[in-house]
């Protein structure tokens, strides 16, 4: 009986194959869906309360007593701090192409065009170093008990670092402390939305409009609340991503791709810009949409009485600025590599001295065309030596006190062991900034008509191209293609 | 041969000048470049000397003339020089006042260009520049009075100066007032002097000056449309829409930049994130397409004048040559007002030359149906955005005497940034394509009212118009008094409807005073084709319902008017490019509608146009049969309670073999399913939630493995011999027809035996045999070759169209499915006056069956095995 009652399901299976099957077969699925970035994001990890941990850890009243009840349970966490860049502020020894030896490169050591250069100037620079007490030539970058847990996991809000990267007085330890988590935008954003000393200065495409921002300041950020550390994503303390300021080196990189198809456009014309084009190009056509950035230092102009002081002009200290807001970025070909004027090495004589210029032209397969900030800046050098100086500015004796170029280059020539003939003058210096953040929503990317109208923003002869490649097309770089997927095949 | 030294003469001067301009790019890399190729120019009044030496005005005709261009024949070849006039007095006029067809002499409603019209007297061609000079390129019929200016289209100058030069009859000066935005020129105490200081020697202007290249989007833009390049500052409509037709009339806006990025204020244009034109965002300009007609980069024969078998013809002119002789006159589309140019109508490369749609609609069903109906337009405009005309109100002006101008899809001033703007869904008419077939194409209708007096009738002219209606500024006192409604004294909003007879007459009696006789409203319904703001695919009409539904847009009513001026109903204008099928009917609220018509002119629409008879009679026979059932049942249901249950005694056979059963199931979900998708496809607005698409996918699928399967199964019957069951045995076979009616009839309730034993060799009875004979034979044939027809429509059209067509395909298929459902019905009744309600289903499941052991009775004991 019990065979029998089940004896038409077989038939019934197979009645079912025979409509499912065609149905399967000619009716089409839907087309796939070829963006799923969702599927690449960490799950953040759940959140520990630390109010209770505290109560037999004495009073906290320092930061480095912080950092001792910090290590006395996450025992592995000051070993890995130890190695990262935001402690060391200098990268492990990489080799860099065309020169000799192994080079650490980073804040630590290399120079640039805002600030120029942190030597000699520790204490006021180090107010963003993760770690405590770095104010001179000396700090002992073994000693775990001076790492800064509290920049990057406070969530109360109310730390705030000073000289030398130790908390300002007043600071409530005990609060901080207790109310550790994932590091949100406020702890990434204090220092590196203020890079260069001050909101918006650095970047361009990060300012303090990310605390708060609306879509259409970020659209990650904006529409998803995206934390930095959702694209950043850290394994061992080791945060995810690289920049060209201070890195040489392309390891550790984040791309859109990570999370996005790069063919995922409906339209074939613009998927196949992707070979040619970082996502960024179209997808940011404009930076510093809420706050203006610095595009233009003049160190040269710094010292006159005369000039009305003004933070977003002109300030004695540091001479005359240009900022601008909704700035267009300039186009180049980056390749996630960089060039890179070490401390030492000659000026250009032949227009300005290039800081980081990113490497990879039409000919590079693996080049795309970025958007950037380029900051220029004039800043001192020495005439006899050919070579950028860093002068002490903050520190003892430095140029913002005494206001004496000759003094101050002397006194940094001193702390870095660079010569100096006493003849100073100003170069002028770019500086690459790649424009990665502040993504706008698809609706405000660029169409066609932005770069390849007759004033569109592509500077195509200097791109490479013999001109509009949607009318000329472009022979160099379908021969690139041409070689890359022939040497796919092989 | 000195015509081919110069030739090459200009050719190393472009050279030269290519070369300098090479080295100058490279030096100012950052300086865009428009146009590097021309060269500067010298200014040059009619005699050929430097203006600046003679003091006289430029003459396009020599400056761009003489050595370069060949003026002349450019001029004589152009149809915006000649607006129509070369075919005065022989072109295809829609009025009986209008000279010719085109824009000088013409007759154009919407823009009541009555000055152009004085017939007896021909034109006064003065007057007529006046009033339509800045719309008018020169040359042609005013060649004596304006040169054709080249800097009009070739420079991006502003020419605000030579507007007022001709508003003002300062026709000599008028080309070169242009020039005054640049400095050239200075007008002091009313004269015209050239700044020397801005000339090198030979009269050559200053280097860079005077951009001079290929005519930009913008350029066409001043007449034709809004037409917008910039990305960076949000599109508003400008001041002067009334003089930018294309605009006005159909709200058709060239424009890259998206909706949602724009300034209009368009209601739900946040989620419009694409372009107003595609062609445009994707860096197509106006010349791409309306290319000069000797272009050689761009000409192509016309099919009517091309050999068969030759696609591209390579021999053509150099670029060279093109330069000195460039035909003025521009590859123009299939507009339905392109009378004036008809020696150039349709030869614009079409939708196809430059796309391949057959690759891109694979997901369409019905692709080819669908491209021999529709131009690419019909789903591709699916919607316009700029302030489009509905109606303009000649019969009475506003305060400042201009007509009461009524837009489609904007409340209030159409220019004002605040006013809302819908986009508005054109309307589809047949027009006639290139190849001289009706394709269903998009289309604003434009309304337009006015008087018109004497014998032969001729419009009122505007000048007569202000004096019958005006008295000074003010209107005249008769138009207050009778029409001021809310007694403010002042005429506004809908008082300015002559919605009626009565009001009609208050205009009318001022226009007889000032001596205006046989009065009459007229009203033009003129056709504007639509084109442009074409979107991509994503963005074009994918949903089936909105032609395949009762709420088709192929059907639904375009308002004309929200008012009749005069209580006249709008007459359509008749171009031989378009067919007017539709009616237009008046509402009881007193406005007009334009309700097409796609049927009376060929167009079959699946889910719009099904006949409603068939429907019916469907309806009735499965209604009848449905009922006929359940009085069947519930006499027996009554009966069987009335009587003591029957026992019998009953064998077990095995009735169906396993393929039987597999056929049969098959055949049954796939008959459902065929049912049921039809349905949906059939009235899609019954079944919103289904996806249309997918239905006609399912449907298409299913009724090929209905046939696949009914084909196995004949193969099967014919091969087994099962085939003769079906096969009424003749003898005998009206008695035992008789005697399984009588069964059904009366036996049936009375609790009788079946009359005839069903055996495993022989399951039908006669009934079952005639009506199986009746459905395999034709019904299910019928069924599936009229399914496979219209879904091979495309594949065999002409068998298709011998066979009815669409038309009475569906109507066939469509009575048949009812037909199918009532079968159903039926059988799925029948299966359960077995001895048992659920026997039959089971033992189509299972194969067994229970069959009544027949002992007696006459019927009975005919031989069952006879057939054998």
């Amino acid at each position: 009986m019990k065979t029998r009652k089940r004896n038409w399901l077989p038939g019934f299976l197979t009645i079912l194959l025979l409509i499912g099957i065609p149905l399967w077969l000619f009716t089409g699925a839907d087309e796939p869906n070829l963006d799923t970035p969702w599927e690449s994001m960490l799950k953040r990890p759940a959140h520990v309360d630390h109010k209770g941990l505290y109560s037999t850890m004495g009073d906290l009243t320092t930061g480095q007593e912080v950092t001792a009840a910090c290590l006395s349970c996450h025992e592995d966490a000051g070993d890995q701090v130890l190695h990262t860049a935001h402690w060391r502020w200098e990268s492990d020894p990489v080799e860099i192409e065309g020169r000799e030896g192994l080079f650490s490169t980073g804040k630590k050591n290399t120079i640039n065009n805002f600030c120029i250069g942190i030597q000699g100037n520790w204490a006021s620079c180090t107010a963003c170093h993760a770690g405590y007490g770095w104010d001179d030539a000396e700090f002992d970058f073994e000693d775990q008990g001076n790492i800064d847990c509290l920049v990057c996991h406070d969530n109360s809000g109310t730390y705030r670092k000073g000289p030398a990267g130790l908390p300002l007085e007043g600071v409530d330890l005990l609060a901080a402390a207790k109310s550790v988590a994932m590091p949100t935008r406020e702890n990434c954003g204090g220092c590196h939305f203020r890079g260069g000393g001050g909101n918006a200065v650095k970047h361009g495409d990060l300012d303090e409009s990310l605390y708060f921002p609306t879509v259409d300041i970020d659209v990650h950020m904006g529409r998803y609340n995206f934390q930095c550390v959702d694209c950043h994503q850290t394994k061992d303390h080791v945060i995810g991503g690289r920049s060209i300021s201070v890195s040489v080196d392309n390891k550790n990189q984040i791309a859109c791709t990570d999370c996005h198809n790069p063919k995922l456009h409906s339209d074939e014309r613009i998927n196949s810009h992707t070979d040619t084009l970082a996502c960024q190009t179209c997808h940011i056509p404009e930076v510093a949409v809420k706050q203006a950035t610095k595009t233009h230092w003049d160190w040269s102009a710094a010292g006159d009485d005369s000039k009305e002081e003004d933070a977003h002009h002109y300030m004695k200290i540091k001479g005359s600025f240009v900022y601008e807001k909704n700035l267009r970025p300039e186009y180049r070909w980056y390749n996630g590599l960089t060039e890179r004027y070490l401390v030492g090495d000659k000026i250009n004589n032949n227009g300005s001295t290039l800081m980081n210029p990113p490497k990879g032209d039409i000919r590079d397969a693996g080049a795309r065309i970025w958007p950037f900030k380029i900051h220029r800046a004039k800043q001192p050098y020495d005439v006899d030596n050919g070579h950028l100086m860093i002068p002490v500015t903050s520190g003892q004796g430095g140029y913002w006190k005494k206001f004496d170029w000759d003094q101050a280059l002397r006194l940094g020539s001193e702390i870095t062991g660079l010569d100096y003939s006493g003849n100073y003058d100003f170069a002028a210096t770019e500086m690459f900034w790649p424009q990665t953040h502040m993504v706008a929503t698809k609706d405000r990317a660029l169409q066609c008509q932005a770069c390849h109208a007759e004033n569109g923003r592509m500077d195509w002869q200097a791109l490479g191209y013999d001109g509009d490649p949607i009318k000329q097309g472009s022979q160099t770089r379908r021969r690139v293609a041409d070689e890359q997927t022939g040497a796919d095949h092989e | 041969m000195s015509k081919q030294v110069q030739i090459m003469n200009n050719q190393r001067r472009h050279l030269t000048a290519f070369f300098l301009n090479g080295l100058l790019m490279t030096v100012f890399s950052t300086l865009s470049v428009a146009n590097g190729l021309h060269p500067d120019v010298a200014i040059m009044d009619a005699q050929g000397n430097p203006v600046v030496e003679s003091g006289l005005p430029m003459s396009t005709m020599t400056s761009c003339g003489g050595d370069c261009h060949e003026t002349t024949y450019i001029m004589s070849n152009s149809d915006h020089a000649d607006a129509g006039a070369s075919q005065l007095g022989h072109g295809e006029n829609t009025h009986g006042w209008q000279q010719g067809p085109g824009y000088f002499g013409g007759w154009d409603p919407v823009a009541y260009d009555t000055d152009g019209l004085s017939a007896s007297a021909g034109m006064d061609i003065k007057a007529w520049l006046k009033r339509y000079g800045p719309r008018h390129v020169g040359g042609g019929p005013v060649a004596g009075l304006v040169e054709m200016d080249c800097l009009l289209c070739h420079t991006d100058i502003d020419h605000s100066a030579r507007e007022a030069a001709l508003r003002s009859g300062d026709f000599a000066w008028a080309n070169s007032a242009s020039l005054a935005s640049l400095g050239i020129l200075v007008q002091e105490q009313g004269q015209w002097l050239w700044d020397r200081s801005k000339f090198q020697a030979g009269g050559v202007l200053d280097d860079g000056l005077l951009d001079i290249r290929k005519p930009r989007d913008e350029n066409c833009a001043q007449c034709h449309g809004l037409a917008e390049n910039n990305l960076e500052e949000p599109l508003t409509i400008s001041a002067d829409q009334y003089s930018r037709h294309n605009t006005d009339r159909t709200g058709q806006i060239i424009s890259p930049q998206k909706l949602l990025n724009s300034g209009l204020n368009i209601s739900g244009k946040e989620s419009l994130n694409y372009p107003f034109d595609v062609h445009t965002d994707r860096v197509v300009g106006c010349v791409n397409c309306h290319y000069s007609l000797n272009n050689p980069v761009y000409f192509r024969q016309r099919e009517k004048s091309r050999p068969l078998h030759l696609d591209f013809d390579p021999r053509r002119m150099s670029s060279a040559d093109y330069l000195v002789r460039p035909l003025h006159q521009f590859a123009k589309g299939q507009s339905t007002l392109g009378l004036a140019a008809s020696n150039t109508e349709n030869s614009l490369r079409r939708c196809e030359s430059c796309h391949n749609a057959e690759k891109v609609h694979e997901w369409l069903p019905f692709k080819q149906q669908h491209f021999t109906s529709l131009a690419c337009e019909s789903c591709h405009i699916p919607r316009l955005f700029g302030p489009g005309l509905q109606a303009v109100d000649w019969t009475l002006l506003d305060s400042e005497a201009q007509p009461l101008r009524h837009y489609r899809n904007v409340k209030g001033d159409p220019v004002a940034v605040d006013s809302l703007i819908e986009g508005f869904r054109p309307l589809i008419l047949p027009r006639v394509n290139a190849a001289g077939e009706f394709r269903l194409a998009p289309f604003n209708l434009v309304t337009t009212w006015y008087w018109t007096a004497g014998d032969p009738a001729t419009p009122v002219s505007r000048s007569q118009l202000e004096k019958a209606l005006f008295t000074g500024a003010v209107y005249h006192p008769d138009l207050v008094a009778e029409l001021d409604d809310n007694n403010d004294g002042q005429l506004s909003g809908e008082e300015l409807r002559l919605d009626d007879v009565t009001r009609a007459n208050v205009v009318r009696n001022r226009l007889e005073a000032i001596g205006l006789t046989g009065l009459q409203i007229k009203s033009d319904v003129t056709p504007f084709s639509i084109s442009h703001n074409v979107v991509n695919g994503q963005r074009a009409t994918r949903d089936c319902s909105y032609c395949h539904d009762r709420d088709s847009i192929l059907a639904a009513p375009f308002l004309l008017s929200d008012y009749l001026p005069g209580g006249l109903l709008p007459q359509i204008v008749s171009y031989t490019n378009v067919k007017f099928s539709g009616e237009v009917k008046v509402d009881p609220a007193g406005s007009a509608s334009f309700v097409p018509d796609s049927y009376s002119a060929g167009f079959e629409i699946i889910g719009l146009h099904a006949q409603r008879w068939a429907d019916l009679l469907g309806l009735l026979m499965f209604m009848g049969v449905t009922l006929g059932v359940a009085g069947h049942l519930t006499a027996r249901y009554v009966s069987a309670s009335r009587r003591a249950p029957v026992e019998r005694q009953y064998e077990r056979v095995h009735m169906y073999d396993a393929y039987e059963r597999l056929w049969h199931w098959l055949q049954a979900s796939a008959i459902m399913i065929l049912l049921f998708t039809g349905l949906v496809i059939h009235k899609p607005h019954f079944f919103g939630m289904f996806s249309f698409p997918y239905m006609v996918s399912v449907h298409n699928v299913l009724g090929f493995v209905l046939l696949i399967n009914a084909a196995l199964a004949l193969f099967y019957n014919l091969a087994s011999g099962e085939i003769r069951q079906y096969l009424p045995e003749p003898k005998g076979f009206v008695a035992r027809s008789m005697a399984q009616a009588m069964y059904y009839s009366q036996g049936i309730f009375a609790g009788k035996p079946h009359p005839l034993q069903k055996t495993k060799d022989n399951k039908l009875n006669p009934l079952q045999q005639v009506i199986y004979l009746a459905i395999l034979n034709i019904l299910l044939p019928a069924q599936v070759i009229t399914g496979v027809l219209i879904w091979g429509l495309q594949r065999w059209p002409v068998l298709a169209a011998e066979l009815g067509g669409l038309p009475g395909l569906a109507l066939v298929h469509t009575l048949l499915a009812w037909v199918f459902a009532s079968f159903i019905v039926m059988h799925i009744y029948l299966t359960t006056t077995g001895h048992s309600p659920t026997a039959g289903i089971k033992s189509m499941i299972g194969g067994w069956d229970n069959v009544e052991k027949h002992t007696g009775g006459s019927l009975s004991e005919e031989p069952q095995g006879e057939s054998r």
